[in-house]
């Protein structure tokens, strides 16, 4: 049996605790505590300190785990060990923080050194009002055209598998190519 | 004595506004390094600024454009002057101020934001339209014409180096001024290596890519099985 590991990661307070908590079966493990920084604490009240962990059972008995990376960069030092032997790995990107378009670059920029894993991105909060198109925060990460940035909604759950779907879809394209 | 001091004691903005208020005619010389800066006002109004490398003296930007780049002069000295007896002030600001403050200020966030993607890999094309701000005529260096005369095809910025035989950090600076006269126009794509499928590293490649497949396909066949369901069970 094998476990299979997506990594959710994207800087802070993008959904990736509720991204996981929205498809696991299981009830998450999270390492989620109040924030402390005025500044952050703006944003919300709790946040992870450590990883989310969420898990799916497939029929053939293996499982997909779901692991979300602390969205702060002082816990950047947790991102390699979560990306190592990764399937592929979901970035989110909050579409009603235009501020956080840079942070999300920058992570990108971090990630893609730290493991080849494929990795699409998923641009959050689609649901609230006067939220970026993800054809534009494609074009603001400069993104090269093969990597998706599909729209999602971190609580509903068809949002969540949708995004799940369209990473699967997008390493199957890859293995393709590497035919 | 003329008023006189820092832009950090007295913000331009806040300059500006008093001498509309106050409907002064005169001008300011600004002082920023090498780089001198001046503006004509008429009765309150702006109607000229200028900007040149004083030590060059090569014009770095006129009209609405030199307001913009007064706004990046944040620790810049100015001293107010009155009008010469004779003096012909040439008009280029035609706007009113609240428009000059807005296009000024448009154009400062949106070059803080080009300029903050600006690495080797940034791909340098012309700007398909100069800023309407420039139809009054931009003064171009020889430097900014090689850059120009380069750019038939987008180039990145580290190639243009190579090719023009300019260090990296010259380059940069003819860019951010090429950037500020909307001469051409930055997009820094993400470097993504390629990608690779692999879980684990025991398997020999062609087993590796059959054992990704199978997993991405129980993936796939679980989702579709919760949407069938009508959702996973979720336990919480």
């Amino acid at each position: 049996m094998s476990v299979i590991k997506v990594v959710i990661t994207g800087p802070y307070a993008t959904g990736k605790s509720q991204f996981i908590r929205t498809i696991s079966e299981i009830e998450v493990v999270d390492t989620d505590v109040p924030v402390t920084n005025s500044e952050e604490l703006l944003i919300k009240e709790y946040t992870t300190v450590g990883l989310d962990y969420g898990m799916i059972t497939l029929e053939s008995g293996d499982t997909l785990c779901l692991f979300g990376t602390p969205g702060q960069e002082r816990f950047d030092f947790l991102w390699e060990v979560l990306a190592e032997g990764c399937l592929g790995y979901i970035v989110l990107v909050d579409s009603c923080r235009p501020a956080h378009i840079e942070d999300t670059f920058t992570l990108l920029q971090r990630f893609t050194q730290l493991t080849a894993a494929p990795f699409i991105v998923g641009a959050t909060k689609q649901d609230l009002p006067g939220a970026l198109p993800p054809a534009y925060l494609h074009r603001r990460l400069g993104l090269p055209p093969s990597i998706p940035v599909v729209g999602c909604n971190a609580c509903d759950p068809d949002s969540v598998q949708s995004v799940l779907e369209s990473l699967m879809d997008h390493i199957e394209l890859i293995l393709k190519h590497q035919l | 004595m003329a008023l006189e001091g820092h832009l950090r004691d007295l913000p331009l903005i806040d300059m500006l506004y008093i001498f509309q208020a106050s409907h002064k005619v005169g001008k300011v010389c600004f002082t920023h390094g090498t780089d001198l800066g001046m503006i004509w006002l008429q009765d309150g109004q702006l109607v000229h600024a200028i900007a040149v490398n004083a030590r060059t003296k090569v014009p770095l930007a006129q009209g609405e454009e030199a307001i913009a780049l007064l706004f990046e002069w944040s620790d810049a000295s100015f001293r107010f002057m009155e009008l010469c007896a004779d003096e012909q002030v040439k008009v280029s600001i035609t706007s009113p101020l609240e428009v000059v403050l807005f296009n000024a200020l448009q154009q400062r966030q949106s070059k803080h934001m080009r300029q903050s993607h600006l690495e080797p890999n940034s791909l340098v094309r012309l700007a398909p339209q100069l800023a309407p701000s420039c139809s009054g005529g931009i003064s171009l260096s020889i430097d900014h014409w090689r850059i120009i005369s380069h750019l038939v095809v987008e180039t990145s910025v580290e190639q243009l180096a190579d090719e023009l035989n300019y260090s990296y950090d010259q380059l940069i600076k003819l860019l951010e001024e090429m950037i500020t006269l909307n001469l051409v126009n930055i997009h820094t794509p993400l470097a993504v290596p390629q990608r690779q499928c692999m879980v684990g590293t025991s398997l020999a490649p062609q087993q590796q890519q059959r054992h990704v497949r199978s997993l991405v396909e129980a993936v796939k066949q679980r989702l579709r099985f919760r949407m069938q369901r009508g959702g996973v069970h979720v336990s919480h």
